[in-house]
């Protein structure tokens, strides 16, 4: 199976490394830096996408947003001068699915099967090949491309026929975990204001029903000094909006992620666009006026002030 | 053999007093006359009467009135020396009392239980201890007769601080698991694919481990009520708001878990609340997910 891998960002680049020297490949980026490090791997430059699908079985596409996928897939030489019938392209992008589920119609049409399969997970999971990549899309193509996706991350999912519910899946997980996390850290950051120490909070949380991936991660990474993200906060907002218009097609309120929603916005506003989602602790730290590590500003009770 | 002398009411008061009956001479005074009978221990019908007779106090009841009456008046308590809180106050006030019971030469401690489930309470739930670390190693046993994991957190009124800050972020994690599966079942997927991919996934939290599945099989998680659960928050936001300590998030379950106990009654099973967002959202009932 000859493979293609059009974006070779952060995320993509870190998936596609899994596929050389396991599948003939050739990569595709604007970014000739990036292109250039695959080629010395093995893989193999192609000119454009449309050059790189003529010469690819299964085309993997993994860009910031589903409007870029649609350049990609339709724009001058795009994917689809160089796709045939039989061929497959799976869209790793954190698209919109209803977007995605367009482009697999169209690309139905001649003959093509298109099925998404985003991935959830921190960087690191993504180079060790433990990330989580959620499918969706026609079980046959599913299947056929299963030993690619493996070769990603043994962590594969298949969520249903429907082209676009991996993505509603990651949608629904981007969700959760930032609502968690700017729950848990501002419900802490109340804790160090009473006086309470970070690690002793940790262990509380992390041994009840209070636990979560943040409480798991960030805090003890908080506690020792260390980094537990590195994604855009630009992106992790691009992301919310997503989650949020999908619950208002759908007439879901969603009072929690509009909350959420606006602390990231706060932090993006404040901070400007080329912030890091992890710089929000700082952000928490500052509008409750203390520190998660350290002695905490303000112990004293604000109301006998 | 130490005894002890529960005062209380409710159903965790009940299961702390079976717990310590198996182990310990128990003697209960029932603050609601009804909900504290326990094969093994002997029910009193005076609180002085109770104190005489025990080693160590306990004191357990969610009602709020009881628990501050009882410790609103120290006579019942003559020649007592240590008496433990398990209830949940407000950890300002806890200080506060704890110095004035220093004074007449009692130890208040506060020993909050956080569990959602007293039928697992070995897999997620702690005691929180705020006190002397002297009195924690005499009371040990006796905590960890009720669960095995107690956590020192500092001076009196840490513990009662630890278990709200607990609280609010469990609460938070079982409100923000309904509100995202909701979404997600509302565009087409199932509970069952949720529990699955979000639980090892960073979506995680504990909630979406225990709820999604029993949502897709129809099961219970818990046995703690909205109203509890709701009141608990209500304390973590007030002493959010004093310490000038702004809980977004933690501030909107506090209304969520609020209108819950208006609508489906304070007593309702925190798994109820599933029902809430199945009619918020216009989805089908459990059980047909």
């Amino acid at each position: 199976m000859r493979i293609g891998y059009i974006g070779l960002g952060a995320m993509g680049g870190a998936l596609a490394r899994h596929l050389i020297g396991k599948f003939p490949l050739s990569v595709f980026d604007l970014n000739e830096k990036a292109v250039r490090a695959f080629v010395e791997l093995g893989a193999t430059a192609a000119a454009t996408p449309a050059e790189l699908a003529r010469d690819s079985d299964v085309v993997l596409l993994c860009l910031p947003r589903s409007s870029d996928v649609q350049a990609v897939l339709f724009g001058a030489n795009g994917v689809v001068d160089g796709l045939a019938a039989g061929k497959i392209v799976i869209d790793q992008t954190s698209g919109v699915p209803a977007e995605t589920n367009g482009f697999a119609r169209q690309l139905k049409e001649m003959g093509v099967t298109l099925f998404d399969a985003p991935v959830s997970g921190a960087m690191a999971t993504a180079i060790a090949g433990t990330i989580s990549i959620i499918a969706s899309g026609p079980h046959d193509a599913f299947q056929k491309t299963l030993p690619v996706l493996q070769a990603i991350s043994p962590n594969v999912f298949h969520c249903g026929e429907r082209v676009g519910n991996g993505q509603t899946m990651k949608t629904v997980n981007n969700m959760m975990n930032v609502s968690c996390r700017l729950a848990t850290l501002e419900v802490v950051a109340m804790g160090r204001k009473f006086g309470l120490p970070l690690e002793l909070m940790t262990e509380a949380i992390n041994a009840t029903t209070a636990r979560n991936y943040t409480s798991q991660g960030m805090l003890p990474a908080i506690a020792e000094g260390r980094q537990s993200t590195k994604f855009w906060l630009a992106l992790q907002v691009k992301d919310i909006h997503q989650a949020i218009g999908l619950a208002a097609e759908q007439k879901v309120p969603m009072p929690i992620g509009g909350a959420a929603r606006s602390l990231l916005q706060i932090g993006l506003n404040s901070l400007g666009k080329d912030a890091q989602l992890e710089q929000m602790i700082g952000v928490i730290e500052s509008m409750a006026d203390t520190t998660f590590v350290g002695r905490p500003k303000n112990v004293a009770n604000q109301e006998a002030k | 053999m130490i005894t002890i002398g529960v005062a209380g009411s409710g159903n965790v008061a009940a299961f702390v007093t079976r717990a310590l009956a198996k182990t310990h001479s128990v003697r209960i005074f029932d603050t609601e006359n009804g909900s504290l009978q326990c094969d093994g221990a002997t029910l009193v019908d005076d609180v002085t009467d109770l104190a005489k007779n025990a080693d160590v106090i306990l004191l357990c009841t969610d009602a709020d009135d009881a628990r501050q009456a009882l410790l609103g008046n120290t006579d019942w308590l003559k020649g007592s020396s240590v008496i433990i809180d398990m209830g949940q106050g407000d950890p300002d006030t806890s200080r506060l009392l704890a110095k004035d019971f220093s004074d007449i030469g009692i130890a208040l401690v506060d020993a909050p239980l956080h569990t959602e489930n007293t039928d697992a309470i070995a897999e997620a739930s702690a005691i929180f201890f705020g006190g002397s670390a002297v009195v924690l190693d005499y009371v040990r046993p006796i905590l960890e007769a009720i669960c095995p994991k107690v956590i020192y957190c500092g001076d009196a009124g840490s513990g009662h601080a630890m278990r709200l800050v607990v609280a609010a972020i469990a609460a938070c994690n079982r409100v923000i698991t309904y509100e995202c599966a909701a979404m997600g079942a509302k565009n087409g997927l199932t509970i069952a694919d949720m529990a699955t991919v979000l639980n090892k996934s960073s979506g995680y939290n504990s909630a979406s481990a225990r709820v999604l599945p029993a949502l897709a099989a129809n099961g219970r998680t818990a046995n703690a009520t909205v109203g509890n659960c709701a009141n608990d928050l209500r304390k973590a936001s007030a002493l959010g708001m004093r310490y000038a300590a702004p809980m977004l998030i933690a501030t909107i379950v506090r209304s969520t878990l609020d209108a819950a106990s208006n609508r489906i009654g304070e007593m309702a099973n925190i798994d109820e609340l599933a029902k809430i967002w199945e009619i918020d959202a216009g989805l089908p009932a459990s059980g047909s997910h």
